[in-house]
């Protein structure tokens, strides 16, 4: 009798813990406070926190709670894919020095997720100990990078370079199943985090190596089924079809949506940002705008349609996809409330867009250095320089490739209204090397990077597009590197931004006067944005450097 | 056409390879088959039916037996370590210089032996990360799908000069913007033979930025550095690092110093005697960097 209530008090406390592993989607909808249950934190793209726990008046006393080095390797891990004979792991692993933790962990119920090209991991969030550990059998791929883990009650979802997404069971990173996104053989690659939203499993796709058709792809969670596509160029006969010259222009134009979405669940659109054409700065064989490549796109959640969209870089030869955060917010304009979207593009132009039709309200640049566009037109979309077009004697571009801004999430504080973002201002000689228009990828094309000025932390007004302040990063050597030495952000109710620089170091900053009020050495520099979240009543800040996660928290 | 061109570049190569070194029969024969492969695929590029990573595919890997799955398994390595910043086809991106023309990738040979070296260290100065684990095997398939590169690269067009400016107009841009720290007979006597063209019109704008395209770095011009000190003297120093949080400097006796900073304090003022190439970069057109670059290539 007593054994068996013991039995029966036991497999309560295990179901109560099965289930406690579990994402309770309400959360989805809500600011991040006891959990970080989506890529964002939430699905406004503003990685904003109400937590104040640790605030500007107490944050010199953050210290660190621990430090979790990722576990590469197949010992000790689920293994899953397709690869006939496992992976070179070596050489995977040797890319880590370009720094592995670019993903933006989750954290639900005490445990993180956390991803890298062919792993996952759940990491306990209090004391930072593994828990179990999956690793992906890879078929081949580029292995630059992946963006974090999507989660729909006890069910994960990653992409993996050879372009699967993969399910695991939550409690033990067993596999549930595996479904293929694109062929890598033609070049395709997926980085993005997938963004689970009511019944769908948003998968974002990659790679620019060919000249390949992009699209975005919504999941049922339980089959893993297509629920709908929607391609980043039009077909002929359809509306944008006349900014391609031609079927296989358009069919073969790129535009792949390798970035994280945002969404608004009033309105029930999600706000999609797409990368460069195809080919890639050789654009003789796409005159024309090329629609929908470079825009952030408005599409219904239920059917994948297109509401409206906005081109951030139209005909763009200089391989900046427009793939920064549409940061979604609200604003009283003229003493109306409006709902807005927001990004800092890596063209180095600063957008503000009606959310609900897609208009203009602020196009300007961020960084003084671009120099590429001749002005904007009457929907406030760029008019690029063909001047500023990759040339045989080779010009001098800003940005340089690598952007103003990259794909590092910014913030958005409704306390201060400001949109904060780590910029670069840099050059570059852009070449072209052949005058035949038929390339493939980045063919034809040479880029010889100058470096530049500074990268900086910018405090933009969200509703002006005009720089409040800006902390110039101190450096020489290194100054106006890419965008992605800088790291990203995250704003809190504490009136703090969190975000690396060029320095190994997280630092806080005074969210109106951009103050250094603390800082932290790490082993190598942030290589993903920080996120927060309250356990047991205490509130950690959780950075990502090179191979390792660490965890800060007042003691 | 297409059979103009298999015949142009077939017999560019063989003349490049017996200008070179010799080669067997065998070696001709696959090279005559990977340039058959290529014109075909230049061809099927007006074919919008094929995918573009299937011609690319079938170009790089030529269609011999053991040389085929060689380079089927270095494309895929290449895809897992190199693709990101060298492209899927080692032909470059805007992150990574053209593998097939570097130093490295053209004394290799396709052997495996020097890329191996070069791989275990790699150049992390410019951003280019050692590999160490990956195995003699899995090196020698890289080098097998590099060299395949190579070989079709060489048979392609021949490389565009980017000497497009005036250099009777640079000469006079000089004269008033560039003389009061450089002398045509001085420090840039034979400037035009150092540089190649593009590392030249690089340097023009950044003298701190590589070649690029497997150039050698220009040695770095230091940087003064004066640290100041909110009690007792200042200091100065040759500037080995800097950030919000450090300053690193060494003194004229040799001696390395660094200072924590609190992101502002200690001040730290800089002394580059490049400022001026970047006052310039900030303002120069397109055209006056082509002339100057017309203009500096005839220092010989």
């Amino acid at each position: 009798m007593k054994s068996s209530s013991l039995f029966f008090g036991v497999m309560l406390a295990a179901m109560s813990a099965l289930q406690a592993q579990g994402l309770d989607p309400r959360l989805l909808g809500q600011p991040p406070t006891q959990a970080w249950p989506t890529y964002h934190g939430d699905y406004s793209g503003r990685r904003y926190s109400t937590l104040k726990q640790i605030s500007r008046a107490n944050v010199k006393d953050l210290s660190l709670g621990w430090v979790h080095r990722l576990q590469l390797g197949t010992q000790g891990a689920n293994i899953g894919g397709e690869g006939a004979n496992g992976p070179p792991v070596d050489a995977v692993e040797s890319r880590f020095g370009r720094g592995l933790a670019k993903a933006t962990p989750l954290m639900v119920n005490g445990v993180i997720y956390y991803s890298a090209p062919d792993n996952v991991w759940a990491i306990d969030a209090r004391s930072g100990e593994a828990i179990w550990h999956y690793f992906w059998k890879t078929t081949g791929g580029i292995h630059i990078g992946n963006r974090g883990v999507g989660m729909y009650g006890n069910w994960l979802y990653f992409e993996t370079p050879d372009d699967f997404i993969v399910s695991l069971d939550a409690a033990t990173g067993q596999e549930r199943w595996h479904k293929k996104i694109a062929d890598v053989k033609h070049d395709y690659f997926a980085t993005s985090a997938p963004i689970v939203i009511g019944h769908h499993v948003i998968v974002g796709l990659g790679g620019d190596s060919g000249n390949e058709p992009g699209w975005l792809e919504a999941r049922d969670p339980d089959s893993g089924e297509i629920q709908w596509k929607w391609f980043t160029t039009p077909r002929p006969g359809q509306p944008g079809a006349e900014t391609w010259p031609n079927a296989a222009a358009m069919e073969h134009g790129g535009g792949m949506p390798w970035a994280p979405q945002t969404y608004d669940p009033e309105l029930k659109l999600l706000y999609v940002p797409t990368g460069n054409p195809s080919p890639v700065q050789i654009g003789d064989a796409r005159m024309g705008d090329n629609l929908w490549t470079e825009s952030i796109v408005a599409l219904d959640i239920e059917t994948g349609k297109l509401v409206w969209y906005f081109q951030c870089s139209p005909h763009d030869t200089h391989d900046w996809d427009a793939s920064e955060v549409p940061v979604l917010f609200d604003a009283i304009i003229d003493g109306k409330p409006r709902k807005l979207v927001a990004q800092a593009s890596r063209n180095g132009l600063f957008f503000v867009l009606d959310r609900i039709t897609g208009k203009a309200l602020v196009s300007t640049p961020f960084v003084a250095s671009a120099n590429w566009y001749l002005g904007f037109d009457k929907r406030g979309e760029p008019i690029p320089n063909p001047a500023k077009e990759p040339q045989i004697g080779g010009v001098l571009v800003s940005p340089s490739n690598g952007g103003a801004a990259n794909w590092l999430p910014p913030t958005y504080s409704p306390d201060t209204g400001l949109f904060y973002v780590n910029a670069s201002e840099t050059y570059s000689l852009y070449y072209r090397t052949q005058k035949d228009p038929n390339v493939v990828g980045s063919g034809g094309f040479v880029e010889n990077g100058l470096g530049g000025f500074s990268n900086s932390l910018r405090a933009i007004n969200a509703r002006t597009g005009k720089i409040r302040w800006s902390h110039t990063y101190a450096g020489v050597r290194d100054a106006a590197a890419r965008p992605e030495r800088n790291g990203g952000l995250m704003s809190t109710a504490g009136r703090l931004v969190f975000g690396g620089g060029l320095s190994s170091q997280v630092v806080a900053y005074d969210d109106t006067s951009g103050k250094i009020l603390w800082h932290s050495g790490l082993h190598a520099p942030m290589n993903n944005a920080p996120i927060t979240y309250l356990l047991d009543g205490v509130q950690y800040v959780v950075v990502g450097a090179d191979d390792s996660l660490y965890a800060f928290r007042l003691q | 056409m297409p059979l103009c061109n298999v015949r142009r570049a077939y017999l560019s190569i063989r003349l490049g390879r017996e200008r070179g070194r010799s080669h067997c029969v065998q070696r001709a024969v696959h090279v005559a088959l990977v340039i058959t492969t290529f014109a075909a695929i230049v061809q099927a590029q007006a074919e919008p039916g094929i995918p573009a990573a299937d011609r690319a595919e079938q170009a790089s890997i030529g269609n011999t037996g053991s040389n085929q799955a060689a380079a089927a398994r270095g494309r895929r390595l290449l895809g897992l370590n190199c693709a990101f910043c060298h492209g899927s086809n080692a032909r470059g991106t805007g992150v990574g210089p053209d593998l097939t023309g570097t130093g490295t990738v053209q004394r290799d040979l396709g052997s495996g032996i020097e890329l191996g070296q070069f791989l275990k260290s790699g150049n992390p100065a410019k951003g280019m990360p050692a590999f160490p684990n990956l195995t003699p095997a899995e090196v020698a398939d890289l080098a097998r799908f590099l060299h395949v590169q190579l070989l079709l690269a060489q048979s392609a067009a021949p490389t565009l000069s980017i000497l497009v400016g005036d250099a009777g107009a640079g000469e006079r841009y000089f004269h008033g913007h560039c003389d009061g720290c450089h002398a045509a007979d001085k420090d840039l006597h034979g400037i035009g033979t150092r540089y190649n063209e593009k590392t030249l019109q690089a340097r023009i704008v950044n003298p701190r930025a590589g070649g690029g395209g497997g150039a050698a770095a220009p040695k770095d011009v230091p940087i003064e550095a004066t640290v100041h000190l909110r009690a007792g003297p200042s200091v100065s120093g040759q500037l080995l690092g800097l950030s919000d949080f450090f300053v690193t400097i060494r003194e004229s006796g040799g001696a390395r110093r660094t200072f924590a900073r609190d992101g502002r304090f200690p001040v730290v003022t800089l002394n580059d005697p490049l400022h001026a190439h970047f006052d310039f970069m900030r303002t120069c057109s397109d055209a006056d960097l082509h002339n100057l670059t017309a203009y500096l290539v005839t220092l010989k």
